[in-house]
């Protein structure tokens, strides 16, 4: 902006125009807030503060500087498919009958108390009825928890323009993914691309099933975050409805949900449906193990359930990539 | 060294400099800076709420309040990783309008 215009100006004029005129605008950002944020705003005075509280605490967060060019600069996207490096799944010929039914079993009386004892047999049984490899850490990485409840997430903005009818694409969609609506902000990871033209099958499958996860409550996310961000962006992952027996492959597409919320994971529209959860009180308890397949071969989407029998029954359906 | 989030952003001081208005006195300079301030902290935290769902605005309030500076800036990057250029995308937006604002203000004075 010109001094030599400043100059020329009356300077209590202009202190005093200028004055009116950033009140003004002070009190419309503040309607506007209040007209915007009105849940938000009234939660926060439930908690004992205001808008202001938390504006100026904002301001009160000290951030190193050293860090400060890179704090939120994100690398660039890393390649889809997983980066492990381990032997490709192995279907066992013998047994199957017998695993299933344990399988089957194991679903039905696992809870959160006894998960973490049944843990290797339920990896070993899914590895020989279903023929996927799964792992509760790879790479030494692994989730806060694997087991607990699900809850409903919204459709994410793919690419910039984009909108919720470009996800439904028929009649069909609309009735049952439509009313779960988009989420205003982006997911974790931003957008899957910078343009329509970009965006390719691939993606939109894994924003059709995708899961929100804990990431920041990993035990590995303090260590080296900026690793760990790369490291679960679309993480290929097994999520199984225990008491349905319901199974889809899906991907770590956003992060969440809040530890106060009462769940521990998050499903897209799509597979919430998949998982038989996707009606009444959409949420429901599930189990989430990640995906050994490093050569991207196993498809995103529903496979075949695991039927979860009363006790002494034998019959179990089961299959790769049903 | 150590700065606060709002500096990553802007220097109130510097800024009332950029739109031309370096020849304000002292007291008044701090005056309208305190508004500029505020208003664009404002306008700041009011993006950053609007790209958050409910649930993740709660988490942000929370951690904010109880002063976690590394979370903040964890959960931030991890919710809204383009969320650094957008700030900067809107304080030089704001810069612009301010100036526009100051011109104008200078100009109908002087004529």
């Amino acid at each position: 902006m010109s001094e030599d215009i400043a100059e020329k100006a009356e300077q209590p004029l202009l202190f005093d125009i200028l004055k009116t005129q950033l009140l003004i605008q002070s009190r419309e950002v503040s309607r506007q807030i209040e007209k915007r944020h009105r849940r938000f705003i009234k939660w926060l005075a439930a908690q004992g503060y205001s808008w202001n509280d938390l504006r100026l605490q904002l301001g009160q967060i000290a951030v190193v500087s050293s860090l400060a060019g890179a704090l939120f600069l994100m690398p660039a996207p890393t390649a889809i498919t997983d980066n492990t490096r381990s032997p490709p799944p192995v279907v066992a010929q013998t047994n199957k009958d017998e695993q299933a039914i344990q399988l089957s079993e194991l679903l039905k009386n696992l809870t959160n108390d006894n998960f973490s004892t049944n843990q290797a047999t339920l990896i070993n049984n899914i590895q020989q009825v279903i023929g996927i490899k799964t792992a509760m850490e790879i790479d030494g990485i692994k989730l806060n928890i694997n087991f607990g409840f699900m809850g409903a997430e919204q459709h994410l903005y793919r690419y910039p323009g984009d909108n919720l009818a470009n996800h439904l694409k028929n009649e069909n969609d609309w009735l049952m993914y439509g009313p779960s609506g988009i989420a205003p902000g982006l997911g974790a990871w931003g957008y899957w691309t910078q343009s329509k033209e970009s965006f390719t099958p691939q993606m939109e499958q894994q924003e059709k099933y995708y899961v929100a996860v804990q990431t920041f409550l990993s035990p590995n996310w303090e260590t080296d975050y900026k690793k760990m961000y790369d490291w679960f962006k679309y993480r290929k992952v097994m999520v199984i409805n225990p008491k349905n027996g319901k199974i889809a492959i899906a991907v770590i597409g956003d992060a969440g949900p809040s530890s106060w919320t009462g769940k521990v994971f998050g499903g897209s529209p799509e597979l919430m449906h998949v998982l038989g959860l996707g009606e009444g009180p959409r949420k429901g308890e599930t189990i989430i193990l990640f995906v050994d397949d490093p050569d991207n071969k196993i498809p995103l989407g529903p496979q075949s359930d695991i039927k979860v029998l009363p006790a002494q029954t034998k019959q179990v359906e089961g299959g790769k990539n049903g | 060294m150590a700065k606060s989030f709002y500096d990553l952003f802007f220097n109130k001081e510097e800024l009332l400099e950029e739109i031309g208005l370096k020849q304000l006195k002292t007291e008044e300079k701090t005056t309208i800076a305190n508004l500029v301030e505020e208003i664009l902290q404002n306008k700041i935290l009011n993006f950053i709420i609007s790209r958050l769902s409910f649930e993740n605005q709660k988490e942000f309030a929370l951690l904010v309040m109880s002063q976690k500076g590394e979370a903040v800036t964890s959960f931030l990057k991890h919710k809204l990783p383009l969320v650094e250029n957008e700030i900067k995308t809107l304080v030089i937006n704001y810069k612009h309008e301010l100036s526009l604002m100051v011109q104008q203000i200078i100009e109908k004075g002087a004529s």
